[in-house]
């Protein structure tokens, strides 16, 4: 059926607000950023190419908008930058067990990277993008997407390494 | 021992190779133990992801989005699947007053086909065809004046949200699966019939379009319907009945002024030839789209 294009935009909210979840780490950030796709893919909805796939292009409206909205507060001082990891060679040995990994962990990990990382991984590994549909949504060839894709889990993975450390030495701190 | 890459690693933790090739990754990772913990990276960063951020897909959506859709959708605006002869394709938006209007006339339905007059070298096909169609009777107009839903036909024929005809039900199912112009077997209520998709081409607005034929004891279709979205939209369907028909051995004829009224139809549509079996089996893998260069 040729749905009108409101029940279209809301059939993919829900995909929608989990990448942006992803990508803010928070529910009301990350709706507050579903809401701002809302309103610039429907105001420009002429642009969008009848025959190509209206949720691509709406997660296509939403990662620009994360990318102005990082470098915004990457230039007011609020983003941590990558170079605050450890990296892995620095690290104790100690693998991640993923029984250690709560949300925050993951998400604050995840905010650790530049988002460019950030949205790769949120395609690839939380929406379920295969390698070639990312190349295809980020307009890079697959052998790209995957060398990318291999070095931002790495480096979330130590990121996510830092955490919980961080997390474990805080909890000695207080006591526990 | 070949050197495993971290993308290797890394498809192969995402179940993404080829068998032959994750048969050879798991052997090297069965020799070295440092590949075991290299890999434990793109376990713990694909499938263990996941599940932190799943639940947020079985929560209502909250009440602030669906509005926000709403307060900035085009007003009721209809997005139509449109495409130019130069094979980009572009969007075609129609305001709320063509969304209630029930009456499209062939014009309508060949600009939207063709792309509109601005196709250069089409005018006079689009002349001859509006003629015959007029000349045929354009039962189009009787199928979509109907209010929204099933129209005449069973449930072989529906209208969209545009009130815009489209085929329904085994006629549908029929365009969207089959082939190699073959006959296809079937029931409608207590008469047995036939659906046969004719031929297929591509129409000079880049869309698929087919020819079809509903044959059955007592009536005779003939149409063309083309790819719109998801629905195959009728734009052409010649009814042919009783002795008009000229019923001869139980599945009768389609009369030939019906027949040639399609045939011209086509020919004023068609960019290029007929498409062939082949062709056919590539558009519907591709939900009968046309793959884009």
């Amino acid at each position: 059926m040729t749905k009108d294009i409101s029940e279209q935009v809301i059939s993919h909210l829900p995909r929608l607000r989990r990448f942006a979840y992803a990508l803010t780490g928070d529910r009301d950030r990350g709706d507050d950023l579903v809401q701002d796709t809302i309103v610039r893919a429907l105001s420009r909805i002429e642009q969008w190419q009848p025959g190509t796939r209206l949720d691509s292009w709406m997660f296509k409206i939403a990662q620009n908008l994360w990318y102005d909205q990082t470098r915004a507060r990457r230039v007011r001082g609020e983003v941590a930058n990558i170079d605050d990891v450890p990296d892995l060679a620095s690290s104790d040995g100690r693998e991640v067990v993923e029984s250690r990994m709560t949300f925050e962990i993951v998400s604050r990990s995840l905010a650790r990277l530049p988002e460019a990382q950030q949205v790769l991984v949120s395609l690839v590994c939380i929406d379920g993008l295969s390698y070639k549909e990312a190349a295809s949504q980020l307009g890079v060839p697959i052998g790209t997407v995957m060398s990318r894709l291999a070095r931002a889990r790495q480096a979330l993975y130590q990121a996510i390494e830092g955490e919980s450390r961080a997390g474990s030495s805080l909890k000695t701190a207080k006591g526990e | 021992m070949p050197r495993v890459s971290d993308e290797q690693l890394m498809a192969f933790a995402d179940g993404m190779l080829e068998p032959a090739e994750a048969a050879r990754v798991e052997a090297a990772i069965a020799a070295d133990p440092t590949l075991e913990r290299r890999l434990h990276v793109f376990r713990l960063t694909g499938d263990g992801l996941k599940p932190f951020y799943d639940g947020i897909l079985d929560e209502p959506v909250p009440q602030r989005l669906i509005d926000a859709v709403h307060r900035h959708a085009p007003a009721a605006r209809e997005v139509l699947g449109r495409g130019t002869p130069g094979g980009g394709a572009v969007g075609l938006l129609h305001s709320a007053d063509d969304r209630r209007r029930t009456s499209w006339t062939p014009l309508d339905i060949l600009e939207w086909l063709t792309g509109g007059p601005r196709v250069a070298g089409a005018g006079l096909a689009f002349a001859s065809a509006i003629a015959i169609a007029a000349a045929g009777g354009w039962l189009a107009h009787d199928l979509i004046s109907r209010p929204n839903g099933i129209a005449e036909g069973g449930a072989r024929f529906a209208v969209n949200s545009a009130g815009q005809p489209i085929a329904a039900g085994d006629l549908a199912e029929v365009l969207e699966t089959e082939t190699g112009g073959a006959r296809v077997a079937v029931s409608d209520g207590e008469d047995a019939g036939a659906i046969t998709p004719v031929l297929t081409f591509i129409s000079r607005a880049g869309a698929v379009c087919r020819q079809f034929t509903i044959s059955a004891p007592h009536v005779v279709e003939d149409g063309v319907a083309c790819r719109d979205g998801a629905d195959w939209r009728i734009v052409a369907r010649i009814e042919t009945t009783g002795a008009k028909a000229g019923a001869g051995d139980g599945a009768i004829a389609p009369a030939a002024g019906a027949e040639s009224t399609v045939e011209a139809y086509v020919s004023a549509l068609i960019a290029g030839d007929v498409l062939g079996a082949d062709e056919e089996k590539v558009l519907r893998g591709n939900g009968w789209r046309v793959p884009s260069h």
